[in-house]
């Protein structure tokens, strides 16, 4: 199994706790969609993603909206 | 596999989905939570990456010129039994993803049947294909159709992780990991069918 920072380690080894998830949330969104996790959420309960699937922003959109439980957690 | 406590059912699949994607890359994974009845999601931990990028895969080569990106959505459902309540995880949605070396699509397998696309059942994309002019029957017509298959969703049935992982030890000559993959993968994929056949 990889290890993970030991900042994200919780005593659960099997879920990552919040403020882990919101941050991998957060930089895959940067790293993908060049924003903000949170700004990603908003977009995406807005629509602004419907049937964008063929490009690749399309798809990686898909890829975070299924990520998208770790963005909706609260800290 | 239904058992006794969500937590005790959360850690069953978490268990298999490490298991499998072991088979081909050095990764870890982890969910959001275990509350029965919530959407939740797993992302996988490559080694030396963060999470949520895309794990390393290793051909029989030697070669690192593939990638396999994974996310899931799962729920924990109660099943009513003769004398207490069960739990078994089901799946909502899956997006796997087999990049080059340099994170260009190859194949995604996707489902997202909650979804933001108007296509709701399982598909596949081929991003790189190229398009194919078409020919006619009596060779007549003006020859300018064709079809583009990188932007065709291609129907599937349920593609499991095992699914995937097997495709890419088989047809893109990923090293496997371990001696026993297809015992892992076969015994995973049972329980991953018993789930969905429920």
């Amino acid at each position: 199994m990889a290890a993970i920072p030991r900042a994200q380690q919780t005593e659960d080894p099997t879920v990552l706790d919040a403020a882990a998830g919101l941050a991998m949330f957060d930089r895959q969104a940067r790293r993908l969609l060049g924003m903000s996790g949170d700004e990603f959420l908003s977009r995406l309960d807005a629509g602004a993603y419907r049937d964008e699937e063929d490009s690749p922003e399309g798809r990686a959109a898909m890829y975070l909206a299924v990520l998208a439980p770790f963005g909706r957690r609260d800290p | 596999m239904v058992v006794a406590t969500p937590e005790r059912a959360f850690d069953a699949f978490i268990t298999r989905f490490r298991s499998t994607v072991g088979c081909v890359a050095e990764a870890g994974a982890f969910g959001d939570g275990r509350e029965v009845g919530g959407v939740q999601s797993v992302v996988l931990t490559p080694r030396g990456f963060e999470a949520g990028d895309p794990a390393p895969l290793r051909s029989r080569s030697g070669q690192r010129d593939l990638q396999l990106r994974v996310a899931f959505q799962y729920t924990i459902v109660a099943v009513p039994g003769d004398r207490e309540e069960r739990y078994r995880v089901t799946p909502l949605a899956y997006w796997y993803g087999i990049l080059d070396g340099e994170g260009r699509e190859i194949l995604l397998f996707h489902w997202h049947p909650a979804g933001v696309s108007n296509v709701l059942t399982p598909h596949l994309h081929i991003p790189g294909a190229a398009s194919v002019a078409l020919g006619t029957r009596s060779g007549k017509g003006n020859g300018k159709r064709s079809v583009h298959l990188g932007r065709m969703h291609v129907p599937t049935g349920y593609v499991s992780l095992e699914d995937v992982v097997e495709l890419l030890i088989v047809e893109f000559e990923v090293q496997p990991r371990h001696p026993d993959w297809l015992a892992v993968i076969t015994a995973n994929r049972a329980a991953s069918e018993s789930i969905r056949a429920r």
